[in-house]
């Protein structure tokens, strides 16, 4: 069943009142839970521009952490 | 995606300096336990009524992690009722709503068992897990909170594990956090789940 206001061409004419209609970051929604609650697509952070490679610099510092180099590099420090 | 990734945790827990490790240890255990963790601080960008922003969470998420242990008076001699205030209408969902949120589940914790009896005598009856202010507790709290049989295939990882692994994400963010220029302690809220979520996700790697 269509939803309400979806591709309606009359609320697509609408003036919007710009307090009411503003930002409301709208996330992905994947699904629903058997409850009925959505499952969104994981947030990214607004302030990162760019993906980086944080889970290839974690397991890096993983792997140091067990060689116990973090420790030395923050003694050096 | 694991069953219990699909269920959103409201985190409900006071944002002043002095909680603030006790709230990364609150976050990092709801994403160790593989939840979705939410709370206000993830709304500052939107235009929104505040109360509009936080009564949407409130509806999108199943779990709420509620505590309230800050009673004391401000420096103008007022108490913050926001925590209250907000289990009041996760309550209030789940006593009024349909199905879905018909099947919330709370977890209230304060800093001693009892003690909420002397100012919200309202919610007597419900079990109120004490933490005493520390992490070790708070973990065990939450951990075992979501470790509910109807999400989860297997146990949770246990309290210590938790902890341990906290620890370690800790000093791995204090140094991305040196590295990339980013305050450790002002880190935005969005930014630490993201790194949270991806070390969470590099452990089981």
């Amino acid at each position: 069943m269509a939803k309400k206001n979806e591709s309606s061409p009359r609320s697509a004419s609408k003036p919007t009142d710009p307090e009411r209609s503003a930002p409301a970051r709208r996330r992905r929604v994947l699904g629903k839970t058997p409850e009925g609650f959505e499952v969104y697509a994981p947030d990214r952070p607004p302030t990162l521009a760019e993906p980086r490679e944080i889970r290839g610099w974690i397991r890096r510092w993983l792997d140091d952490n067990r060689r116990g180099d973090n420790k030395k590099a923050a003694k050096a420090r | 995606m694991s069953r219990a990734a699909a269920y959103s945790v409201f985190v409900n827990c006071p944002f002043d300096d002095g909680y603030r490790p006790l709230f990364r240890a609150v976050v990092f255990t709801i994403l160790k336990c593989g939840f979705d963790p939410h709370c206000a601080l993830e709304l500052e960008d939107s235009g929104e009524v505040r109360i509009d922003k936080i009564a949407d969470l409130v509806r999108r998420c199943r779990y709420g992690v509620h505590d309230l242990s800050r009673t004391e008076l401000n420096d103008k001699g007022l108490p913050r009722f926001n925590m209250p205030f907000e289990l009041g209408l996760f309550l209030g969902a789940k006593r009024f709503g349909g199905r879905a949120q018909k099947s919330k589940r709370t977890l209230v914790m304060d800093v001693e068992r009892y003690r909420y009896q002397s100012f919200i005598s309202d919610i007597g009856g419900q079990d109120v897990a004490a933490h005493k202010g520390e992490e070790s507790r708070v973990i065990a709290a939450v951990r075992n909170f979501l470790n509910a049989p109807e999400t989860q295939g297997a146990p949770a990882p246990s309290p210590r594990r938790i902890k341990a692994d906290f620890a370690q994400c800790e000093d791995a963010r204090r140094q991305w956090c040196a590295d990339e220029g980013h305050d450790f302690d002002e880190l935005p809220y969005l930014d630490l789940v993201w790194f949270m979520g991806e070390f969470v996700a590099a452990l089981a790697d």
